[in-house]
């Protein structure tokens, strides 16, 4: 019944996340003008010192204001973890001492230095990885669907989830890190997924359009909704900034690759296989 | 049997099973346990389907490989130092007690005095203590796999070297490791990288801490070059041939050279060569310094130089030194008092290598460089493989020099990770893994409402979970964070799939077999599958630390998945579905 109101409308939920997309790319055009770089880099793209402490408690407003120069980050999750990040040249020892003063701190912290240098060549190289990754996946998804429109509308997809996601993690704050892309790179298995779903549901399913839709989507909605919570699951309870991190990509690019697969690409593939004189 | 009973079974097989594990000698347990468990779930008619041997013999095989062992007790010895009272415990073996209380890390760097037994895997020692034990040892683990730094803590540094040739950087590395050999450093794990023609070197030293690093890193040895000559005594006399003669005398035990009487041990200098007078018996031994540092003043690596060649029986390697005019000059005046062994085509005494008075090396001299002044000679040796022949010049190389880099380095990256953080991540990703699985069942659950269904999602996630570590720990492969995030990529994944074969199991039509429904959801799940992998290549090979771990952990999990996993969990499916 539900699905029947939805579908209803489906030349107008088209547009939809097609608007998002273009928004997405405003901001990050935004951001290359701004910074230079389609999303501000962490420290470990940058170089930088981050030093990370096992806490029970912590006044963060009182070490904000003795370190004015850091970023002061706190996880979640049981064991939490504050996360002090500076550039390279400020002392750690005075870090680890003011941050003593207004936390209890659990054991010894982790201190990670990355020389400017580094931080720009592992910029470069993930950038190079990003690149081939999408021409591999896209390849990938040619010779699994020998068949244009298909096979774009996957890879369009796919594109369009990591975009959005990009966009609203900038707009949330969040810096680029490795751990951000290696999440960003799951979103492309996420996206393939319910796409895939999708597509050979209405390209090998027989049957109405229609009803070919609603099928994928029942099945696609629960996987995307059993992934959601366990997202949400971690990202409250890791306690570790790197899973923490991973598992805010990839809510938002769940999030985000509902609309974009069971508005835009049903709606599109709808239009095709019309085309083609299939209801 | 009913559904109910099963269940019930299940977890009593289950429960027996942990309990055992943590009394008993884990891994049998375990293994005797999954294969109850097996028999229980599964029906006797798909005993014999080969995709459910396949997929048990591979969550049998892991389970032997990660051989668990929970009641595992005592310190395994990583390394000792140089000045250590126990001289008689090698790295690799278990301590269980000290003076018969079983061992702890406070227990270990405490301060003992006199003679303490320990009881170690090799049967009781005895050690006598003044002070520290000077050794360093780590709990024995309850598995085979082995955990990363980001877990356990250590140290991990990136060097970009000043360099972008590729024999540099392996020579970087073999200098560094030969300073762990020599000085009983921690050991630690070199991985050379290159970018855009620039070459670093990434070392990770588990459970090490700055200062280790930097002891390592700065770690410049003394090198010596000695020969032991033994001058022909007769009624009383004998002669150093030097530049000049030089007659002395023996008497009581020690000699008198150039009117000074030295006695055994003690050292004296003639024509600027040091000496030790070693022994004074029938023979004289006495060990002359013949360089040191600065007499090399390069050690080649070209390949004209230094070279690897095929011999019977293995390989042969060279490499050429020079030497200053006064080393050459010295080395010909010592190489006069020695004789040559007749057939064997070598002069009657070795060189010896030292670095810091460390004995490291000694090699034969060829008899047709008796007191012959020669700056430039060569050295070489024979190993069996063509790999022990690279390994043991390189070694020598870098002892000739010293010990010193070949090039200058510069720290880029530098980590320095707490022990503590780490074991609270495992808590908290176990914490966060068992309440993700709890939605997870809650959704399903809410969406199919059969624990028929539910039940082997999970069961069959767990295994995935089980081969991954499994495959890690056969591959030698370390658990850290980004295998963690990889793992849990795979997870996702792997669900995500599940659901897709168990709603094309589930539709209605009769139009269509069940065999051509599976085969469409495998279509989409090896699509799937393939394109995360197509995306992850490109980072296993370039890029390094956290990415390329990630990588190559989700790359395994998927091929886990769509190999082994998925096909047993479409028979399980069928099977339910026709019931």
């Amino acid at each position: 019944m539900l699905y029947e109101k939805f579908e209803k409308h489906w030349k107008i939920w088209l547009w939809i996340p097609i608007i998002l997309l273009i928004l997405s790319v405003g901001v990050i055009a935004n951001n290359i003008f701004t910074t230079g770089s389609f999303m501000e880099r962490d420290i470990e793209l940058t170089g930088g010192k981050s030093i990370t402490f096992g806490i029970s408690s912590a006044d963060v407003d009182a070490i904000k204001s003795e370190l004015p120069y850091a970023s002061v980050h706190v996880t979640s999750g049981v064991g939490k973890n504050l996360i002090i990040e500076a550039s390279v040249d400020r002392n750690e020892d005075e870090i680890i001492a003011a941050v003593s003063r207004h936390a209890s701190v659990i054991g010894s912290p982790t201190v990670r230095t990355v020389g400017p240098s580094i931080g720009n060549i592992f910029f470069q190289q993930t950038q190079i990885a990003l690149i081939l990754a999408f021409v591999l996946m896209a390849v990938t998804v040619f010779i699994l669907f020998r068949s244009v429109i298909p096979s774009l509308i996957v890879i369009l997809a796919a594109t369009a989830d990591i975009v959005i996601t990009i966009a609203v993690l900038s707009i949330l704050g969040v810096t680029l890190s490795l751990a951000v892309i290696a999440a960003l790179l799951m979103v492309i298995g996420y996206s393939v997924d319910t796409n895939m779903v999708l597509t050979s549901e209405l390209l090998k399913g027989r049957g109405s359009v229609s009803s070919g839709i609603k099928r994928a989507m029942k099945t696609g909605l629960t996987m995307t909704s059993t992934i959601f919570v366990a997202l949400v699951a971690m990202y409250f309870l890791s306690g570790s900034l790197i899973i923490e991190q991973i598992a805010l990509v990839l809510i938002i690019a769940t999030l985000f690759d509902a609309p974009t697969t069971w508005m835009t690409n049903a709606g599109v593939l709808r239009y095709w296989l019309k085309k083609r004189g299939r209801e | 049997m009913n559904t109910g009973m099963k269940m019930a079974l299940f977890m009593a097989v289950l429960a027996l099973t942990i309990a055992g594990a943590l009394f008993l000698p884990s891994t049998p347990v375990i293994l005797l346990g999954v294969v109850v468990l097996f028999f229980v779930i599964v029906p006797r008619d798909m005993l014999k389907n080969i995709r459910m041997i396949i997929w048990f013999a591979f969550i049998f095989l892991s389970i032997a490989l990660i051989s668990f062992n929970y009641n595992a007790s005592g310190f395994s010895v990583t390394s000792i130092d140089k000045n250590s009272a126990v001289t008689n415990i090698a790295a690799g073996e278990i301590i269980y007690k000290i003076n018969d209380v079983p061992v702890t890390a406070d227990a270990l760097s405490q301060q003992y005095f006199g003679t303490i037994k320990l009881d170690t895997n090799r049967g009781p020692k005895f050690v006598r203590a003044n002070g520290t034990l000077g050794i360093e040892a780590e709990e024995v683990p309850s598995s085979s796999l082995s955990f990363g730094l980001d877990l356990k803590g250590g140290v991990r540094a990136v060097l970009e070297a000043n360099s972008t040739d590729n024999a540099t950087l392996d020579q970087i590395i073999s200098t560094l490791q030969t300073r762990i050999n020599i000085y009983g450093l921690r050991e630690a794990v070199f991985r050379p990288v290159y970018h855009e023609g620039k070459g670093f070197v990434e070392i990770s030293i588990a459970g090490g801490n700055k200062d280790e690093l930097r002891a390592l890193l700065e770690n410049q040895g003394n090198f010596e070059a000695k020969i032991t000559i033994a001058p022909r005594v007769s009624s009383g006399t004998g002669t150093i041939r030097l530049e000049k003669n030089h007659n002395f005398t023996v008497s009581n035990g020690s000699i008198i050279v150039g009117g000074k009487t030295v006695n055994e041990k003690e050292s004296f200098v003639i024509d600027g060569i040091p000496f030790v007078l070693d022994t004074v018996s029938d023979k004289v031994n006495m060990t002359a310094t013949v360089f040191n540092s600065d007499d090399i003043k390069t050690v080649f690596f070209d390949p004209q130089r230094s070279r690897i060649e095929i011999e019977q029986g293995g390989y042969r390697w060279s490499f050429s030194i020079q030497l200053s005019q006064n080393g050459a000059q010295k080395f010909a005046w010592i190489t006069n008092n020695l004789e040559v062994v007749p057939g064997t085509g070598y002069l009657s005494a070795p060189i010896v290598l030292y670095l810091d008075n460390n004995l490291v090396d000694s090699l034969s001299i060829s008899s047709g460089l008796k007191g012959r002044v020669e700056t430039e000679i060569q050295i070489s040796g024979s190993s069996e493989t063509r790999d022990d022949a690279i390994k043991e010049r390189a070694q020598l190389q870098s002892i000739l020099r010293s010990g010193a880099l070949p090039t200058s380095v510069e720290i880029v990256q530098l980590d320095t990770i707490s022990p503590t953080l780490g074991t609270s991540f495992l808590m908290n990703a176990a914490l966060a893994g068992f309440v993700a699985l709890i939605g997870v069942i809650v959704v399903v659950g809410t969406r199919y409402r059969r624990p028929k269904i539910v039940l082997p999602m999970i069961i069959i996630s767990s295994s995935e979970i089980l081969i991954i570590l499994g495959i890690a720990s056969m591959i030698g492969w370390t658990i850290d964070l980004p295998a963690i995030a990889g793992i849990i990529a795979t997870i996702g994944s792997g669900i995500n799939s599940q659901i897709m074969i168990i709603d094309q199991a589930l539709r209605g039509e009769q139009a269509t077999t069940m065999k051509e429904k599976l085969k469409n959801a495998f279509f989409t799940i090896f699509g799937a599958g393939g394109t995360v992998i197509a995306a992850m290549i490109p980072l296993m090979i370039i890029g390094f630390g956290l990415l390329r771990g990630f990588a190559i952990t989700t790359i395994i999990g998927v091929l886990v998945g769509i190999l082994v996993v998925r096909p047993a969990f479409g028979e399980i499916v069928k099977r339910i579905v026709k019931e």
